[in-house]
């Protein structure tokens, strides 16, 4: 009996260690999370910096966010390109353009400029979406690699490996796969400064992983506490 | 329509004298202008052409007893410059200039009311879609043009209530407009042989009667898919005509005419690995149509059925489609036996995107009944942070309409200034 004991505590130590290790990854992933932007109801600013061998070009968008689910994008330059709305409600994402007058279904994974997807800004919020898992540890940048892998097919992307710095929690790094498991970009994160009373990154490099050439970076401003009407996330009233 | 504004202005001045300190005015604008816009057309003979459309915005944004919002829009308004050509001698100017979209906004938790001005768009498929019969359209723009140049802003009250998925949105219609078919125009048909030798041109009529237009639609929209139901009771945008009593073979006179029609049907949309499926049904029954029939014109009340499947791929690194095929019928009853006449539409739409902002677009346009086919090929590239231009062809060739309208062929050229501000 006593055996028969022992041996099922050794079986449930043996299958509890990775729950530890899952939930404890998943808490690190909120953390860094935090420092990468306001976590609830607030606005910002990201100017996109987009680079394509000799090409360059720029956007700015005007970026309010309600929750982890729920945002609206607004492109406001250049001049030629505003009134270009993004709006996401859960996973689903509506494109609206003056032109057209009717939002269109589009994925989080599609293009908004660049190598920048529109869930690069619109959905940043990896605790919620992704499963989190402890990979290793690396001595060089002093972080923990973490596995991410998407809850849901329609969030930006499959899997994430993901640098979180043991030291401050910030993130410094992510790679992100295809669901073949093909490297499609690296993101490195960088420019904490202290918002609302956390310090949190400011700027992101985006770099193409196929063709070295291209890159994007973002530069996120103004970034504020706000509270919004529901009447500004319908996708009846993209228009306004 | 003075009864109108007059709702217009005092809903203005009721909500005004609450209107916080914390205003925001803001105004910005966009103009397109076609030079050089070379136009062959088999019928009317080569030509330049020189186009502009303006389009300002003028914001004026106010909270009201702290939730509510009064949203003042005044903007595209459109202003046409066309030189036109009645025929190879003779040129005419037309200064013409339309309400865009002017409309005052009030917003309050999940209430939106629209007066005004308005462009409404129900249509879920791309292009020439049946089911974007709300506004009228001008037949004068070409069939690629973006709908905010294509449809005619109608004086309309819009009133959206939304919720976290369902939304409800009526709308009133007090004052109906008809397509605008210039004689000029290419692809509306407008033309009538009913005698042998002699083309009759269509003017669109002087002074239309107004009609009381309303109607709803309810939407769902989820994380998966929308779908939307809608009904509408309005005056037919598309006109018929009439051969006037005292016409003689000499001097013939169309009448222009309007019937109340009642379209009502599904529309849904739903992506699968990216790609965005739409889907529209509508149905529209006794629409009234003009036959003609041996130099005899004449109208004849039919059921209308369309069905429209659009597929759009995901913006991939470089390269983006869509595609759309609609099959629409018209079915009468003759002794007993139900006669159906079937027409099928298919557009294709290709699109390259190269040095981050720089757009090659081709699209195409097929008219399986008559033959017709109508092409676009157009290069665009950002100049400016605020201007873009663009290089475009077009080409449209297609035989002579079964029914007697004329459809001309058409080469088109132009060299595009867009500027934003």
């Amino acid at each position: 009996m006593i055996r028969l004991a022992s041996i099922a505590i050794i079986f449930i130590l043996a299958f509890q260690q990775p729950l530890f290790a899952d939930s404890a990854a998943q808490e690190l992933v909120k953390k860094a999370d935090l420092r990468r932007g306001l976590q609830n109801s607030f606005s910002m600013k990201v100017k996109a910096l987009v680079q394509d061998g000799a090409d360059r070009s720029e956007a700015i968008y005007s970026v309010k966010v309600r929750d982890a689910d729920t945002s609206l994008v607004e492109q406001i330059s250049p001049a030629r390109a505003q009134g270009r709305k993004l709006l996401m409600k859960g996973l689903a994402m509506w494109l609206f353009t003056p032109q057209v007058k009717k939002p269109v279904r589009i994925s989080l994974a599609q293009k908004l400029t660049g190598d920048v997807a529109n869930g690069d800004i619109s959905r940043t919020n990896y605790a919620h979406d992704y499963e989190a898992k402890l990979s290793g540890e690396d001595a060089a940048s002093q972080a923990t690699i973490l596995d991410l892998t998407a809850n849901d097919k329609r969030v930006t992307y499959a899997k994430i490996k993901y640098w979180i710095s043991k030291q401050n929690f910030r993130p410094l790094k992510a790679e992100f796969y295809a669901l073949s498991g093909k490297l499609m970009k690296t993101a490195t994160f960088s420019d904490f400064k202290k918002i609302e009373g956390t310090e949190r990154m400011s700027k992101v490099i985006i770099q193409d992983a196929v063709v070295p050439s291209k890159k994007s970076i973002l530069l996120y401003s103004e970034q504020k506490s706000q509270s919004f009407p529901d009447s500004l996330f319908n996708k009846e009233q993209m228009d306004r | 329509m003075k009864r109108f504004f007059g709702w217009a202005f005092t809903f203005a001045l009721i909500l005004s004298p609450k209107v916080e300190a914390k205003s925001r005015f803001s105004f910005s604008g966009k103009s397109y202008h076609r030079f050089f816009q070379y136009t062959d057309n088999d019928d009317l003979g080569p030509g330049f052409d020189n186009w502009l459309f303006a389009q300002q915005k003028a914001e004026f944004n106010s909270s009201f007893a702290g939730r509510a919002q009064i949203y003042a829009f005044a903007g595209n308004s459109k202003a046409d410059l066309i030189q036109a050509q009645d025929n190879v001698e003779q040129r005419k100017e037309i200064s013409e200039v339309w309400p865009g979209d002017i409309y005052l906004q009030a917003a309050t938790g999940p209430a939106l009311l629209r007066l005004g001005y308005q462009q409404i768009s129900w249509q879920e498929g791309i292009g020439l879609s049946y089911t974007n019969f709300i506004n009228a359209r001008d037949y004068r723009a070409s069939l690629f043009d973006p709908p905010d140049q294509v449809y005619r802003s109608a004086p309309a009250a819009n009133l959206i209530l939304s919720g976290e998925h369902l939304s409800l949105q009526v709308v009133y219609m007090p004052f109906a407009q008809h397509d605008l078919a210039p004689p000029f125009s290419r692809w509306a048909r407008v033309d009538f042989t009913l005698v042998p030798g002699q083309t009759v041109q269509v003017e669109n009529p002087e002074n239309f009667e107004s009609s009381q237009d309303a109607g709803g639609r309810l939407t769902w929209a989820g994380e998966g898919f929308d779908i939307s139901a809608f009904y509408f009771s309005l005056a037919d945008r598309k006109l018929t005509y009439t051969v006037a009593p005292t016409s003689t073979i000499t001097d013939i006179e169309l009448i222009g005419d309007q019937k109340k029609i009642s379209p009502r049907g599904l529309t849904t949309s739903f992506s699968v690995f990216d790609f965005l499926f739409r889907l529209e049904y509508m149905e529209v029954p006794q629409r009234r149509w003009n036959r003609l029939d041996a130099g005899t014109l004449s109208t004849v009340d039919l059921d209308e059925k369309a069905l429209t499947l659009g597929l759009d791929s995901p913006a991939w690194d470089k390269f983006s489609f869509s595609l759309q095929a609609s099959v629409s019928s018209l079915a009468e009853d003759v002794e007993g036996l139900e006669r159906e006449q079937v027409e099928n539409l298919s557009f294709a739409s290709l699109n390259y995107t190269f040095r981050t902002d720089t757009v090659l677009q081709a699209m195409a346009l097929y008219h399986e009944s008559d033959r017709s086919l109508f092409q676009r090929y157009s290069f665009s590239w950002p100049v400016t942070k605020t201007v873009e231009m663009a290089l475009a062809y077009e080409a449209s060739a297609g035989p002579e309409n079964s029914q007697g309208a004329v459809w001309k062929d058409l080469n088109r050229g132009f060299l595009q200034l867009n500027h934003a501000f």
